[in-house]
C-alpha cells in the first residue's frame, strides 16, 4: 500500500483517473445524445491522438530520441489491421465485432511493432537529428511504396466502409477506442515505472554509463522503437475504422508533426498526463477556431507560437513562477519542510 | 512550470469541452429558420480545401457556389425562399472534412454539398448517411465516392471520362502510340487513367510508355518527358489538373511534338498559362463539359457575375459549385416547397423529398444539361475543345476544316 | 549515353536548388544548433516577393530579384528575434516546435494574401536560350546554366566570406564554442542574426532558380524541396558548409538517376533508402563531425 502511494505511483493513477474521467464524459455526452455533431465527430479522432501521443512520448520523452515518423508506423497499422478486418468481414460475415476489431488492433500493432523494431536497427548507430531524418525517411518510404500497391489500393485508397456500420459510429467505436487507450496507458506507465523503464531513462541521460551499469542498451533502445510503433499501429487500426477510406498520403511528415507538437507541448518524460491533455486540446483546437473561418489556420499558428514561446523561454520562468498557482506550492514546500523536520527529529532521537 | 502548462491546458479542455456542450441545442427547433424580411433561409453546407495543398480547387468551388446563390437570392426565382451558403475547411483531410460536416449539422444545414476531394466526399457521405441528407457533390469523382443512396455528384466520375477520351481518340483518328502522363499518387488521375488503358486495350490503340509523378515531386519533368520522346509516342494523354499540366508543358514543349489530350481537369489551363506562357499550350485538346468562352447564355451569365465579383476567370470547379447550387433549387422547385410547408416539415421528410426530387429533375448549369439517375451519376454531353491562339474553340479534325 | 548525360546535368541542376536551401539549414544548424523548419517557407516568400515586384508591380527583373534577397534577408533576422531569441537556452525540440509554427504562419499568411491558385512567378523575359553541345544530341537549357553558374558563384562567395572576413571567423568560432567566443569579445548574438540573414539570402536565390525551373508557386511550395534540402543538410553532415553543398548535389543527382533508370514512382522511396543506408554506414553524414565520446 506505501508502495503504491508512492509519488509515481500517484502520479499515473492521476493520469489513470483523468483518462477514465475524459472516456466517461465521451460516452455520457453520446449515450444522452447531448454531444453536438461536431464534437460526436472528434471522439474517436480524440482518442486514437491520445494513444498516438503516449506512444510518441515514451520514444521522445523516455527514452530520448527524436521521431519524426510516427505517422508511418501509424499507416502499417491501420492498412494491416483494416486490411484484416476487411477480408474478417468479406468471409465471415456474421463475425461480430468484438471479435474483429480486437484481432485487427492486436495484428495491426504487432506489424507496425515488426517495422518498429526494424528501424529501431539503425538507431543503434545513428544519433540525435540523424535519427530524426532516418525515421522520417522511413515514413516517406512506406508512403510510397503503399501508393504503389494495388491491393492496399493504391492512390485511390482503401476502402474500410463495410467494416463498421454508419449508425452511431462514436459509440460503436468509443468502448473499443476506451479499452485500447487505457491498457495502453497502463501498460505503458507501468514500463515506464518498472526495472525496465529506469533502465531506458538511465540510456536517455548517459547511456555511457548506463552501459558501464550493465544495462543493454541495443535491447532496451530496440524495444521501445517497437514497443512505441505498436501502440500507434494500434491507434492507426482506430483511425482505419472510423474513417472509410485510407490513403497513405495521409500518413505524412506534417502528421508526425502533429503528434509531436502534442508531445512536446504536454511536457516530454515520464509524466503521460501532459500527452493525454495535450492530445485532446490540440485536436479540439483547430475545430474550435473554425468561427474565425479564413483566419483559422493563421490564428492558430500563431497561437502555436505563442504558447511555445511563454512555455519554453527562460525569460519568462519569472512570469511562469507568479503565475503558478502558489497553494499548490505552498503546499508542497510544508511538507518537504515538515518531512525534514521529522527526519531530522528522528535522527536526534537516535543520536539521543 | 510544467504545473502551470498543464493546467493552463487543462483549463482550455474544459473550456473546449463547455463550447462543445454549448452548441447542442434540443432537437424541437423548426428545420429551417426566417430572416428579417421573412424569407425562408435554406442553408447548403460546403466542404473543401481552403488550406493547404489543394486550396485552389475548394476555394473554386466556394465561390462558384456563392454566385450561384447570389443570383439566386437576387432574382427571386423561388418566392419566399432564399439560400444561405456555409463553407468549412476540411484542409483536404477526411477526418477534418467530417469534423467539418458536423460542425455544418450544428450550425442547422439542410443540403450537403459533400466535399470537393473524392476521399473527403467519401467520408462525409458516409457520415451523412445516417440523417439522409441530400449530398450533392459538385467535384468528387471518385467511382465510390458517393456510395449511399443519398448522393449524388455534379461532375462525370473517373471512368466515365477515361472511356470517352479512349473512343475519340479512337474515332478521330488522332494517334495510334499513345503516352500516359499522370499523377500515380491522385485518385482523379489514377482512376482515369486506369479506365483510358483498358478501354484503349479493347479498341486497339497502343501505350508505348506510362510515365507517372507523385505530388512531391510535381515540379521537375524531365525525365518523364525524355522517356516519353524516346518511346516515339504521337500523343500524350494526361488526365491531370491544369495546374501540373501547366507545368509539364512548360517544360515540354520545347522538346516534344506530340498531340497533347486532357480531360475536365485541364480546363483553366488557359488562364493558367497566362499572357506570359500563352503557347505552351496552344494546340492543347480537352474532353470537358465546361469551358470559360462558351457563348452558351448561362456560362455566360455565370462567367461575368464570377469576373465581376472575384475577378478571376471561374474554372471547372468553380462551374461545378455553380451547378450544384442550381440543382439543390430546381428540386426544392420540382418539390413545389411553399415557405409554409417549409417551416411544417421534419428533416427527415426533407431529407426525403429532395433525394427523390434529384432523378426527377432537369437543371441546365454552366457544364451543360444534366439529369441524374438513382445512382447518383449525372448524365451530361463532354465538349471535344482545342485551344487556338488562347482560345477554347470545339475541335475539328484536320479534314473536316 | 546521351539519356545518362542529360540525366546528370539535370540533376546537378535540382541539386544546386537544394544545396542553396540545404546551407541554410545547416549554417543556422551550426550556429544555434536548432533545425529551422520554417527555412523551406522563406523560399516561398522570396518567390512570391519576386512575384509581386516584377508581375504585380512591373518593377524591372534585377528590382524584384534585389527586393526578394533584401526582404528575406531581413525576414530571416525578424524571424529569429522575435521566435528563436527567445527560446535560447531552451530545450531544442520546444524551439523546433516553435519554427514549425512559424513555416505554418508564412503558408497562411501567404494564402490569404496571394490565394490558394498558383502563379506564374517570372515573366517570359526571363527565359534563357538552350544551348546545344556539338552534335551529341544533348541540349542544356539556359536556366539549368544560370542555375548552376549562380549556386557556384554563390558557393565561393560564401566560402571566402567564412574564411576570410571577420564575421566569418566570429562564425566559426560561436559554432565551435558560443561561450568561449563570448569570451573572446565576440557579439554572439550578432553573428547569429547574421547567419539567419546569409542563409535566407541563399534561400532567396534559391526561389529565383525555382521559379526559372518550374515557373508556378503556391504557398506550399517551399516544404517539399525544404524536407529534401534538409535531407541534403543530413545527408552531407548537418553543420558543414561543404557537407551542405555535397549533401544537395547527391540528392539531386540521386532523384534524376532513379527515376530515369529505376522508376519514376519510388524515386522517393530509393532516395530515402540510399539515405538511410548512408547514415548507418556513415552515422554522422558524409562530411559531419565524428563525435567522439568521452567517459
Amino acid at each position: 500500500m506505501k508502495k503504491f502511494l508512492s509519488k509515481i505511483n500517484r502520479r499515473d493513477a492521476l493520469t489513470l483517473l483523468v483518462l477514465v474521467g475524459i472516456f466517461a464524459f465521451f460516452f455520457i455526452m453520446l449515450q444522452t445524445g447531448a454531444a453536438s455533431h461536431q464534437f460526436k465527430n472528434m471522439i474517436i479522432p480524440m482518442t486514437y491522438y491520445i494513444l498516438l501521443a503516449i506512444s510518441l512520448n515514451l520514444m521522445v520523452g523516455v527514452l530520448g530520441e527524436l521521431s519524426l515518423g510516427h505517422a508511418g508506423f501509424m499507416s502499417v497499422g491501420a492498412y494491416t489491421g483494416c486490411f484484416l478486418s476487411v477480408m474478417l468481414v468479406e468471409h465471415f460475415p456474421d463475425l461480430p465485432m468484438f471479435v474483429y476489431l480486437p484481432v485487427a488492433m492486436l495484428c495491426g500493432g504487432l506489424m507496425a511493432a515488426l517495422f518498429g523494431v526494424i528501424i529501431g536497427i539503425p538507431a543503434l548507430r545513428v544519433k540525435g537529428d540523424y535519427l530524426a531524418i532516418v525515421t522520417l525517411a522511413f515514413c516517406e518510404i512506406i508512403k510510397t511504396v503503399i501508393i504503389n500497391l494495388d491491393f492496399l489500393g493504391g492512390a485511390i485508397g482503401f476502402d474500410t466502409d463495410k467494416i463498421v456500420p454508419d449508425r452511431n459510429k462514436a459509440l460503436t467505436l468509443l468502448p473499443y477506442a476506451a479499452f485500447a487507450v487505457i491498457v495502453s496507458a497502463i501498460l505503458i506507465m507501468n514500463l515506464v515505472r518498472s526495472k525496465h523503464g529506469r533502465a531506458i531513462m538511465a540510456v536517455r541521460d548517459n547511456r555511457i554509463a548506463a552501459e558501464a551499469c550493465g544495462i543493454n542498451v541495443n535491447f532496451y533502445k530496440v524495444a521501445v522503437f517497437g514497443i512505441a510503433a505498436f501502440f500507434a499501429g494500434v491507434a492507426g487500426v482506430l483511425y482505419g475504422h472510423n474513417d472509410v477510406l485510407l490513403k497513405s498520403s495521409t500518413f505524412d511528415f506534417n502528421m508526425s508533426i502533429e503528434i509531436l507538437i502534442m508531445v512536446v507541448l504536454g511536457g516530454m518524460g515520464s509524466n503521460m498526463l501532459g500527452s493525454v491533455i495535450a492530445a485532446v486540446v490540440m485536436t479540439a483546437l483547430p475545430e474550435i477556431l473554425r468561427d474565425f473561418s479564413d483566419y483559422r489556420m493563421l490564428i492558430y499558428s500563431v497561437m502555436l507560437i505563442v504558447i511555445m514561446l511563454f512555455t519554453s523561454a527562460p525569460a519568462l520562468a519569472g512570469i511562469r513562477e507568479r503565475l503558478s498557482l502558489n497553494f499548490i506550492k505552498d503546499a508542497v514546500t510544508k511538507r518537504i519542510a515538515a518531512a525534514k523536520a521529522k527526519k531530522a527529529n528522528k535522527t536526534k532521537e537516535e543520536q539521543k | 512550470m510544467k504545473k502551470i502548462f498543464s493546467l493552463v491546458l487543462a483549463v482550455l479542455m474544459v473550456a473546449s469541452c463547455a463550447v462543445a456542450f454549448a452548441s447542442c441545442n434540443g432537437g424541437s427547433k423548426a428545420l429551417f429558420e426566417k430572416d428579417p424580411e421573412d424569407n425562408v433561409i435554406v442553408k447548403i453546407g460546403g466542404i473543401g480545401p481552403l488550406t493547404g495543398d489543394y486550396a485552389s480547387y475548394g476555394n473554386s468551388v466556394k465561390n462558384g457556389a456563392q454566385i450561384a446563390v447570389d443570383m439566386l437570392n437576387e432574382s427571386g426565382a423561388l418566392k419566399g425562399i432564399k439560400f444561405e451558403l456555409l463553407f468549412e475547411d476540411s484542409e483536404g483531410d477526411g477526418t477534418k472534412a467530417v469534423n467539418a460536416f458536423g460542425k455544418l449539422q450544428d450550425d442547422g444545414m439542410n443540403v450537403s454539398l459533400g466535399g470537393v476531394l473524392s476521399g473527403e466526399t467519401k467520408n462525409i457521405v458516409a457520415s451523412a448517411a445516417e440523417s439522409g441528407i441530400l449530398v450533392l457533390t459538385p467535384s468528387a469523382s471518385a467511382k465510390d465516392a458517393i456510395n449511399k443512396d443519398n448522393a449524388f455528384r455534379v461532375c462525370f466520375n473517373d471512368p466515365q471520362q477515361g472511356l470517352y477520351a479512349a473512343e475519340i481518340i479512337k474515332e478521330k483518328g488522332l494517334a495510334t502510340k499513345i503516352a500516359l502522363f499522370y499523377d500515380n499518387g491522385n485518385d482523379y488521375c489514377k482512376g482515369n487513367a486506369d479506365t483510358f488503358k483498358s478501354r484503349a486495350a479493347e479498341l486497339g490503340l497502343q501505350i508505348v510508355t506510362e510515365q507517372t509523378y507523385t505530388e512531391g515531386s510535381n515540379t521537375d519533368f524531365s525525365t518523364q518527358i525524355t522517356a516519353i520522346k524516346e518511346a516515339g509516342a504521337e500523343l500524350v494523354f494526361m488526365p491531370i489538373y491544369y495546374s501540373d499540366a501547366a507545368k509539364f508543358l512548360r517544360q515540354a514543349v520545347d522538346t516534344l511534338d506530340t498531340v497533347f489530350f486532357g480531360v475536365d481537369g485541364l480546363d483553366g489551363l488557359i488562364g493558367e498559362c497566362g499572357t506570359e506562357h500563352a503557347s505552351d499550350c496552344e494546340d492543347v485538346i480537352l474532353l470537358t463539359p465546361y469551358f470559360a468562352d462558351s457563348v452558351d447564355p448561362t456560362v455566360k451569365s455565370f462567367v461575368e457575375a464570377y469576373e465581376e465579383k472575384f475577378g478571376a476567370t471561374p474554372d471547372q470547379f468553380a462551374a461545378d459549385g455553380y451547378d450544384a447550387v442550381l440543382a439543390i433549387a430546381e428540386a426544392i422547385e420540382e418539390n413545389g416547397f411553399t415557405p409554409d410547408q417549409l417551416m411544417e416539415i421534419t428533416a427527415e421528410d426533407f431529407n426525403k423529398k429532395m433525394v427523390a426530387a434529384m432523378t426527377k429533375i432537369t437543371v441546365t448549369g454552366a457544364t451543360g444539361v444534366m439529369t441524374w439517375t438513382a445512382d447518383g451519376e449525372t448524365d451530361k454531353d463532354p465538349n471535344v475543345l482545342q485551344i487556338k491562339g488562347g482560345e477554347y474553340v470545339e475541335y475539328k479534325t484536320a479534314d473536316a476544316e | 549515353m546521351t539519356l545518362l548525360i542529360q540525366t546528370l546535368i539535370q540533376g546537378i541542376s535540382l541539386g544546386s536548388i537544394y544545396a542553396l536551401i540545404a546551407l541554410g539549414y545547416t549554417m543556422v544548424y551550426g550556429i544555434a544548433k536548432m533545425l529551422n523548419f520554417a527555412h523551406g517557407d522563406v523560399i516561398m516568400v522570396g518567390a512570391y516577393t519576386i512575384y509581386s515586384t516584377i508581375l504585380l508591380a512591373h518593377f524591372p527583373g534585377w528590382l524584384g530579384v534585389i527586393s526578394a534577397v533584401v526582404f528575406c534577408g531581413v525576414l530571416g533576422v525578424v524571424i529569429e528575434f522575435l521566435a528563436y531569441k527567445p527560446l535560447r537556452g531552451a530545450p531544442s525540440l520546444n524551439v523546433l516546435i516553435t519554427a514549425i509554427g512559424v513555416s505554418y504562419l508564412l503558408q497562411n499568411m501567404a494564402l490569404l494574401l496571394f490565394g490558394g491558385n498558383q502563379k506564374s512567378m517570372l515573366p517570359d523575359s526571363f527565359d534563357f536560350p538552350d544551348v546545344k553541345i556539338g552534335n551529341t544530341g544533348i541540349t542544356v537549357t539556359g536556366e539549368v546554366i544560370f542555375t548552376i553558374t549562380l549556386t557556384v558563384v554563390l558557393m565561393v562567395a560564401l566560402t571566402l566570406f567564412i574564411n576570410k572576413t571577420k564575421m566569418g571567423k566570429a562564425m566559426r568560432a560561436v559554432s565551435e564554442d558560443k561561450d568561449a567566443a563570448r569570451l573572446m569579445g565576440i557579439n554572439v548574438n550578432r553573428t547569429i542574426s547574421v547567419t539567419f540573414a546569409i542563409g535566407s539570402i541563399l534561400a532567396a536565390f534559391a526561389s529565383l532558380c525555382y521559379g526559372m525551373s518550374y515557373a508556378y508557386i503556391k504557398p506550399t511550395t517551399g516544404s517539399m524541396p525544404g524536407i529534401k534540402a534538409f535531407t541534403a543538410a543530413v545527408f552531407g553532415g548537418i553543420g558543414s558548409i561543404p557537407g551542405a553543398m555535397l549533401g544537395g548535389f547527391v540528392i539531386g543527382i540521386l532523384e534524376k538517376l532513379s527515376s530515369a533508370y529505376i522508376s519514376t514512382q519510388f524515386t522517393d522511396a530509393i532516395v530515402f533508402g540510399v539515405l538511410i543506408v548512408m547514415l548507418v554506414v556513415r552515422p554522422t553524414g558524409l562530411l559531419g563531425k565524428k563525435i567522439r565520446e568521452k567517459v
